[in-house]
């Protein structure tokens, strides 16, 4: 090496060079963390615990026998009894066939009224009883006439009720029952054309501990096309219901007993909707099926699917509903079977399928409220009526098998395959309690009558003690 | 009669040059001799015992006898084992290090012949390389006992030729009497190898000899023990550490030896506290090397009273005179003082003005003080900052630290554990103002902008000399956007993160070369990482390329000091990370402490890119806000300041800026990474760690390298100026969104709550930590949340990760589960009597019900239908926060639990903090040593000039 000392200039070209190296690597570095995804690690999620609260005695209630209101010309406001529920019942607890304890709710506002049946059955070992029953009744007079059946159901703290209208024809009552202990605070909030409202008659109604009142739906909801109501119980739950008749100038157009339906979700699913006549196709103006839909909370785009045996009927029908009002959707140009429908909505939205046998004399009927996701072992009670059916829908879009037990799940077992979009029918006895067994997955489920002159179905409720686990999250 | 001198010489294993040569040097010394010893013996300890070489160069000399002995052979005792062959009348005293001149024991032997009753002649002992520079002439003592050298270290000029008695010598190339040698039984062998000649001297005085100068005989010294300049005890060098333990295992030993027996169990029982005093004292003088020793010395002198004994009964065997004879041999205060004056440390002149006024650092800081008070003039009326992470502090200092103590948690139903490092951040703070603490996050609110742009300030002042350059980082960082984020969005861990950073970057720099950095950089890393943990990937390694750098660049020096930096928050972390360990989740160590705060933040590209451009969220600088439509384009407001900072390594110092945009690139790898990273969870939400910080880091990192490349622009095209004023606009221009966000209402901050319970449960007077508000909220789907909140609110030093990152239910959990259920399901059962079994005082139905989904309706109408039923309950009414019950049964205190366990961890933490400031309080010393170096890191010595 000679003794010459590189230059100042070639030390800066050499800083250069080093420097711009380093930078370009620098800035490679930078977009390479940018543009790859570097693994993530999300699949934590809160830490939650399924808990049991201590067994209390199972109970439900029924809708009690079909009322007539103003029969007598004098009292035009009285109520009778019109026609007496049957009732198909069953209990078991830890898989035995148990008993039930029966009794009648006192009913004031009926006038010599049976009242309603309420079935009570204690815990078995820490385990909540399960009571599967259900009522129907049919009744053929001038004023009413028809085939009413529904399932007898807990008390609940909140009710939706959609179906029943408030408009010239209808006769509808509002029935609620308090098998409690405890004296409730009723609290009816009517959503209808102009939204929410609580009216004056619906403010403050004290269902008595044991009894059941009954409240006009016109005093609710007068003049009201398609009214849902929102029933909210304080200091002690009680079991809504909606009893709906129609009169068409002087003939009778059915009646029906319709339960609470399922609380809003963006997901609804009303399985089981007969149809039985073809009237009301392209064009005519009586559609013999349609849909009432509500988001109570804030605007949203509802799609309306009708299955059928594996598949969907027609195009999906995709509305947008205002929030707190109500919505009729027509679902015209159904072949005659049973189909279920299916709701999917941007925001929680509840509704009720309504669907009638014809529009003459000696038609009936009925409102077909959205189900419950069944994901353990249930009871359902099928009560008398002709040709009953059971129709199964998979909440989660995947096939399943379910087994249906007869007997209250002592008798004869059948295999139901459950397509995982679009629905099963399969027939049921009717006076016989089945046990639903969804395996691992989940369905909705629902009993169905569909005659000429019957109409009517209620859904599969889940079983009591799924129904009283409470998801915890210890924050 | 001519008398006849015994060398004895012994050779061990401590020299670093070749011994052969030394004992070659030696024996030739000694054969030329104007007057030969009489008779040598040569003792040989160690691997020399074996040494062939040695063997033969020791045998072919005129030694007597070759003694060999083993490798932890003394000083001391080598020459007792040699003393059993004394003859002759006098002892001369020699290792291999010592080369007598010739003439040397003639003198040696005229001194010892003055007078019968000197007992000890002592040579002047000169270093070898450098003859007029004197080793040791004669050593003393204080009053206290502490030896000192009487002329060690200087210059020669004859100065103490005069002086004849003193107490004693350095042990190397003393001649004693073979009469006195005897008598005294030679040295003592429990001095480690330190005061030897001092301990002889003063017991040869003590049997009425005297210990006499001879410095006319020169003996070169060719490894003298001190070293020019003495060291400073900073560093951990193995010969230091063994000189340090020598001579405190002396002098401790000397103590015991020499105090009246009265006393001596009193200086026994002081060597522990002692001990500790001196090692805070060390930590103080920034001498950590020292500490080691120290108790080393002090537990050898603890366990040997024995050897006290045995030396105590020599002195007082042959005893003939007092004490207090000694004492005008002994060093006086005022000759010590005259001493400490010599030593002093030229105070340095490496550095210039700070400018800090001058430059336009105040005016930066008013200015962001200005801006900061503006945005935020509502905050200034505020007691208690809410939203967001925002979280009150608890009421009282007491409370404060109880919250930062392992333990209980104040969340939970029964969790126990530490605490997050973050909760005694919090307490730290919540301390500065004990009547108010919450109103410190107020005031933290509000002077975050001017503290950032101070602390930046500073931390540039490491990087460049430039007041413009200086400038930039200043306003950069005043107006980050991770900080004006956290500010908008309430999230206290990054603000605090944000303004501690440039701290650490300020001390960490210069951590290499001074105890002081050290220490402060390794109490900030603590804070740092105790609010943003998701930091440590990007501080270790960085921390990792300084311990590189400080090996490879200082060749070693300072490596201590880096190491650590994070050895404090390495201990402060250890039971977390334990406990994390131990539950094999380690992932949840990253995870925020704090409240827990869902962002909604996507994890795609178009966050990515934000975040490459240093913003958090995906939506940028919110500048769509304020117009509509303007999309990605104020992206572009940051790009000045990313080209600058990428052309840094070609414009500026090399080394400097690499090593500063490693940093970035590693601060921007973690924000990348952790936004995928979800470990927390509030209820069913799943919460990634938020990127604040690391990107705090990034932003920092990127001003530092921008300020380095307008530092290096050349200052004769007059650029600095306008690209300077360029980034500040920019930069300016994109935060006005987010500055603006308080006063145009798009800020979660709010006023208050002071409490996350009704006002009722501290009025009830059950405030304090024992009892709990068992907290029920339904949530949207229909489940239920349930906190179990321990005293008056649920507080932000009482947030705990090991709630809010845990990934599965403990016993505690199931427990508050069910008795969640067993609440809300029916007014029966004896739910309420564990509650108050458990310390609960108070059952709150959460929210206010106004937004719940319908599910969440049904469950809150049902919850407080069965709680309103209740008989052991008593309703105390709707509050602003939910529905309250009291409980009416006797409600039993939470057990405190106070394991001795938890108080040992808690003890630890807070020792390795202590000792950390310790080291951090500058000396005056520390200080006019900091002045010897450039301000700058890695800069030439002179300000300016340098590589550029």
């Amino acid at each position: 090496m000679s003794g010459r000392l590189p230059g100042r200039g070639r030390l800066m070209t050499v800083h250069v060079a080093i420097g711009s190296v380093i930078t370009a690597a620098a800035v490679a570095a930078g977009v390479a963390l940018v543009a790859l995804p570097l693994p993530a690690m999300s699949h934590r999620s809160g830490v939650s615990i399924a808990a049991h609260p201590p067994a209390s005695a199972s109970v439900a209630t029924c809708v009690g026998p079909v009322i007539a209101a103003g029969r007598d010309a004098t009292r035009a406001a009285q109520l009778t009894d019109a026609a007496p529920a049957a009732l198909t019942s069953a209990a078991v607890s830890q898989g035995a066939v148990t008993d039930a304890v029966a009794s009648a709710l006192t009913t004031p506002d009926v006038t010599g009224g049976a009242g309603p049946t309420t079935l009570r059955a204690a815990p078995v070992g820490g385990e909540p009883a399960e009571i599967a029953a259900a009522s129907s009744a049919q009744v053929s007079a001038d004023d009413l006439s028809g085939f009413a059946a529904s399932a007898c159901a807990r008390p609940e703290m909140e009710s939706w009720l959609v179906g029943g209208s408030g408009a010239t024809g209808a006769s509808d009552l509002v029935v609620l029952a308090n098998p409690g202990a405890v004296a409730a605070r009723v609290t009816i909030t009517v959503y209808g054309a102009t939204g929410e409202a609580v009216p004056v008659a619906g403010n403050g109604i004290v269902v008595a501990a044991g009894t059941q009142r009954v409240i006009p739906l016109a005093s609710l909801a007068l003049r009201e096309e398609n009214p849902v109501l929102r029933v909210t119980a304080a200091q002690a739950p009680v079991r809504a219901a909606l009893q709906t008749s129609l009169t068409r100038v002087l003939t009778a157009g059915g009646v029906d007993q319709v339960g609470a339906t399922a609380v809003p979700d963006t997901d609804l699913v009303v399985p089981g909707v007969p149809v039985v006549t073809t009237q009301g196709g392209a064009g005519e103006s009586n559609v013999p099926t349609s849909v009432r839909l509500l988001s109570p909370g804030a605007d949203a785009q509802a799609t309306v699917t009708v299955l059928q045996n594996g598949g969907t009927v027609g195009t999906p029908q995709t509305v947008p509903l205002q929030a707190g009002v109500p919505l009729k959707l027509d679902l015209g140009g159904l072949a005659t079977g049973t189909y279920a429908v299916r709701v999917s909505a941007t925001a929680p939205v509840t509704g009720a399928v309504w669907a009638t046998s014809g529009f003459g004399a000696g038609s009936d009927f009925g409102w077909f409220v959205a189900a419950d996701a069944i994901s353990a072992p249930a009871l359902v009670a099928v009560a008398a009526g002709s040709s009953p059916t059971m129709t199964i829908v998979s909440s989660t879009g995947e096939p399943q098998t379910v087994v249906l037990t007869a007997a209250s799940g002592t008798g004869a077992k059948t295999d139901v395959s459950v397509p995982g979009s679009g629905s099963v029918t399969v027939p049921v006895r009717a006076g016989e309690v089945y046990r639903v067994d969804p395996g691992t997955g989940s369905v909705r489920a629902a009993v169905t009558y569909a005659g000429a002159g019957a109409v009517a179905g209620y859904p599969v409720a889940p079983s009591a003690s799924a129904a009283s686990a409470v998801t915890v999250y210890p924050r | 009669m001519p008398a006849r001198v015994h060398a004895l010489l012994v050779v061990r294993p401590d020299a670093r040059v070749a011994t052969d040569i030394r004992l070659d040097r030696v024996l030739s010394a000694l054969a030329a001799q104007a007057r030969p010893v009489d008779t040598l013996t040569i003792v040989l300890c160690g691997p020399h015992a074996t040494d062939r070489e040695l063997q033969r160069i020791a045998g072919e000399s005129a030694a007597e006898a070759v003694i060999t002995a083993d490798r932890g052979t003394s000083f001391a005792d080598a020459l007792a084992l040699a003393s059993r062959r004394l003859g002759g009348d006098a002892v001369w005293v020699l290792d291999q290090d010592t080369t007598p001149a010739p003439d040397a024991l003639v003198r040696l032997m005229g001194a010892l012949e003055t007078a019968p009753s000197v007992a000890v002649a002592a040579p002047k002992l000169v270093r070898a390389d450098d003859n007029d520079r004197i080793v040791s002439l004669g050593v003393s003592m204080t009053h206290g006992g502490r030896a000192v050298g009487l002329a060690d270290g200087e210059h020669d000029q004859g100065q103490h030729d005069a002086v004849e008695d003193v107490l004693g010598a350095d042990a190397r190339g003393i001649l004693v009497r073979t009469d006195a040698w005897r008598a005294l039984d030679g040295f003592d062998r429990a001095l480690a190898g330190a005061d030897e000649g001092l301990d002889l001297g003063v017991r040869a005085r003590l049997r009425g000899g005297r210990v006499v100068l001879a410095p006319q005989a020169i003996i070169a010294m060719a490894d003298p023990d001190r070293t020019d300049p003495p060291s400073l005890g900073d560093r951990f060098e193995p010969s230091v550490v063994r000189r340090a333990y020598a001579q405190r295992t002396a002098q401790l030993h000397r103590r015991l030896v020499y105090a009246p027996a009265a006393a001596v169990p009193l200086h026994w029982i002081s060597l522990l506290p002692l001990a500790l005093i001196r090692s805070i004292a060390l930590l103080l003088g920034k001498r950590p090397a020292m500490i080691g020793p120290e108790w080393g010395a002090t537990a050898t002198v603890l366990v040997r009273p024995a050897a006290v004994a045995r030396a105590r009964r020599g002195i007082r065997s042959g005893r003939t005179v007092s004490w207090a004879q000694l004492a005008p041999l002994r060093v006086s205060r005022a000759e010590l003082r005259q001493r400490l004056d010599d030593d002093v440390i030229i105070d340095g002149t490496a550095r210039g003005e700070l400018h800090f006024f001058s430059g336009g650092g105040a005016w930066i800081v008013l200015g962001a003080l200005l801006v900061s008070v503006l945005a935020f003039l509502s905050l200034l009326a505020w007691p208690v900052l809410g939203g967001g992470a925002l979280a009150p502090l608890r009421a009282t200092v007491g409370q404060l630290w109880a919250d930062a103590a392992s333990g209980v948690r104040p969340l939970g139903w029964d969790t126990r554990g530490p605490a997050d490092p973050f909760s005694a951040v919090v307490a730290v703070l919540g301390s500065l103002w004990p009547a108010a603490p919450s109103r410190v996050l107020v005031v933290v609110w509000v002077l975050a902008m001017p503290l950032s742009a101070l602390g930046a300030w500073f931390a540039a002042t490491r990087l460049t000399d430039n007041a413009i350059a200086r400038a930039v980082v200043a306003v950069g960082y005043a107006l980050a956007p991770s900080l004006l984020d956290a500010l908008a969005t309430g999230r206290p861990t990054v603000v605090i993160a944000h303004l501690l950073l440039p701290w650490l970057l300020w001390t960490a720099a210069s951590a290499h070369r001074s105890w002081s950095a050290a220490g402060m950089g390794s109490v900030i890393a603590v804070a740092v990482l105790a609010s943003a943990p998701s930091l440590a990937p990007p501080l270790v390694v960085v921390w990792f390329m300084a311990i590189v750098l400080t090996a490879a660049l200082c060749r070693g020096r300072g490596l201590a000091r880096v190491i650590w930096l994070l050895v404090p928050s390495a201990i402060v972390w250890a039971p977390m990370i334990w406990r994390r360990l131990a539950s094999g989740d380690p992932w949840a160590l990253i995870a925020d402490p704090g409240v827990p705060l869902p962002s909604g933040e996507p994890v795609d590209l178009a966050r990515r890119v934000a975040l490459a451009f240093g913003f958090p969220t995906a939506g940028g600088s919110d500048w769509g806000q304020l117009v509509g439509g303007v999309g990605p384009w104020p992206f572009l407001l940051v790009v000045p300041l990313l080209v600058l900072a990428a052309a840094a390594p070609i414009l500026s110092r090399t080394v400097a800026s690499t090593v500063v945009l490693v940093i970035a690139l590693s601060a921007l790898a973690t924000a990348v990474a952790v936004i995928g990273i979800v470990v927390t969870t509030d209820a069913a939400t799943g919460i990634a760690v938020w990127p604040g910080a690391a990107l705090s880091l990034y932003w920092l990192a990127l001003l530092g390298a921008a300020a380095a490349s307008i530092d290096a622009l050349p200052s004769r095209v007059r650029l600095r100026g306008p690209v300077a004023a360029l980034v500040m606009a920019t930069l300016a221009v994109s935060a006005v969104p987010a500055v603006t966000a308080l006063p145009r209402g798009t800020s979660a901050v709010t006023n208050g709550p002071s409490s996350t319970l009704p006002a009722y449960v501290e009025a009830e007077g059950r405030a304090g930590l024992d009892n709990a508000t068992f907290v029920l909220t339904p949530a949207a789907d229909g489940s239920v949340v349930t906190d179990v909140v321990w005293g008056e609110t649920s507080a932000l030093g009482g947030q705990t990760t090991l709630r809010s990152a845990r990934s599965q239910a403990d016993a505690g959990d199931a427990e508050a589960a069910q008795l969640t259920a067993e609440l809300i399901a029916a007014p029966a059962g004896d739910a309420v009597t564990r509650l108050a079994e458990h310390g609960v005082a108070f059952v709150l139905l959460g929210g206010t019900g106004q937004s719940d989904t319908d599910a969440a309706r049904g469950v809150r109408i049902g919850a407080e239908t069965a709680l309103d039923q209740r008989q052991d309950l008593e309703i105390v009414g709707d509050t602003g926060k939910g529905k309250l019950w009291r409980v009416t049964a006797p409600v039993t205190d939470r057990v405190a639990s106070s394991a001795v366990d938890d108080l040992r961890t808690s003890a630890l933490q807070i020792g390795v903090v202590l000792i950390a400031l310790l080291l951090a309080l500058p000396t005056r010393r520390s200080l006019r040593l900091n002045r010897r170096r450039p301000r700058v890191i890695g800069a030439r010595r002179t300000p300016v000039g340098g590589l550029r």
